[in-house]
């Protein structure tokens, strides 16, 4: 005896098992969701509940990050070193320190230094200058006018030579120096920096 | 461009030198000296502390490849090759 039902005791969503099945749509109007919604509220619990009711999925994703950059780490990095290493923390800040001071007293020798170096160059480049402009006016006194000009002049220009030449090398060593300080800026890997040599 | 090995502790200066000790000798109204300048004096403290730490890095990049450069040459392979 064929038990197959007939189409109209079937519920919704049960076929009769027969080789040959149609699919057709649903007699009622299709509900179409707008699922591209502009809708970006948070969803409220009650909704929730009432899609899990409805055995619908509810997943709720969250992603979170967080950059540091910096010559210290970040207290949460600083705290895990702490776990493996208690002294990290106050190694850390010690060598921080210790870096700071270094570079203050470097940066103090250098200007020390420099002032020494202006000093002593302006003594020494004055001198050679007032030396030549002494040969000069005593090759002029013994009636050599032209060559005693031509000493003084060979003075000058040799004073003004030096000025311009170390003040491009200045310049260029500053550009130089600016370059690597914009790489530094911009995070660059220091194999990247120690490549460009 | 030369990375001098000290050159990360003065990005703000250049180096002075006799020469340029020379040059000042006209250098009659103090115009002479120029840096790399920075917009707040916070500015220029994090540049150096940021260059101080690239020299650390440098240095230990430099120390890094010379030891492996060597062990290229002559790996060990954590044997020792010294004979008892």
């Amino acid at each position: 005896m064929d038990e197959t039902p007939s189409p109209n005791d079937l519920k919704r969503g049960e076929y009769p098992p027969t080789a040959e099945m149609t699919v057709s749509p649903p007699p009622e109007k299709p509900v179409i969701t707008d699922t591209a919604s502009t809708d970006t509220a948070p969803i409220s619990p009650d909704r929730i509940k009432n899609l899990a009711a409805n055995s619908v999925t509810v997943r709720e994703q969250y992603s979170r990050e967080e950059i540091h950059t910096g010559p210290i780490p970040d207290p949460t990095t600083l705290a895990r070193f702490v776990e493996i290493y208690p002294n990290a923390a106050k190694e850390i800040f010690a060598d921080l320190r210790a870096q700071s001071e270094h570079r203050r007293k470097l940066e103090a020798s250098t200007v020390a230094t420099n002032n020494t170096l202006a000093l002593r160059g302006q003594l020494i480049g004055g001198g050679l200058g007032a030396l030549g402009l002494l040969i000069a006016g005593a090759i002029a006194v013994f009636g050599q006018g032209l060559a005693g000009f031509g000493v003084a002049a060979f003075s000058l220009a040799s004073l003004v030579t030096v000025f311009i030449y170390g003040k491009q090398s200045q310049r260029r060593e500053l550009k130089e120096k600016s370059a690597i300080r914009d790489s530094i800026e911009r995070g660059e890997p220091i194999e990247k920096l120690e490549a460009s040599e | 461009m030369t990375v001098d090995q000290h050159i990360y502790a003065g990005l703000l200066y250049s180096q002075p030198t006799f020469n340029k000790g020379v040059a000042r000798t006209l250098d009659i109204w103090g115009t002479f000296d120029s840096y790399n300048y920075s917009q707040t004096p916070q500015e220029a403290d994090r540049a150096a502390i940021a260059s101080d730490w690239y020299a650390v890095g440098a240095d230990l990049h430099r120390s890094i490849s010379k030891i492996t450069s060597s062990d290229r040459e002559s790996p060990r392979h954590g044997r020792n090759t010294k004979s008892k």
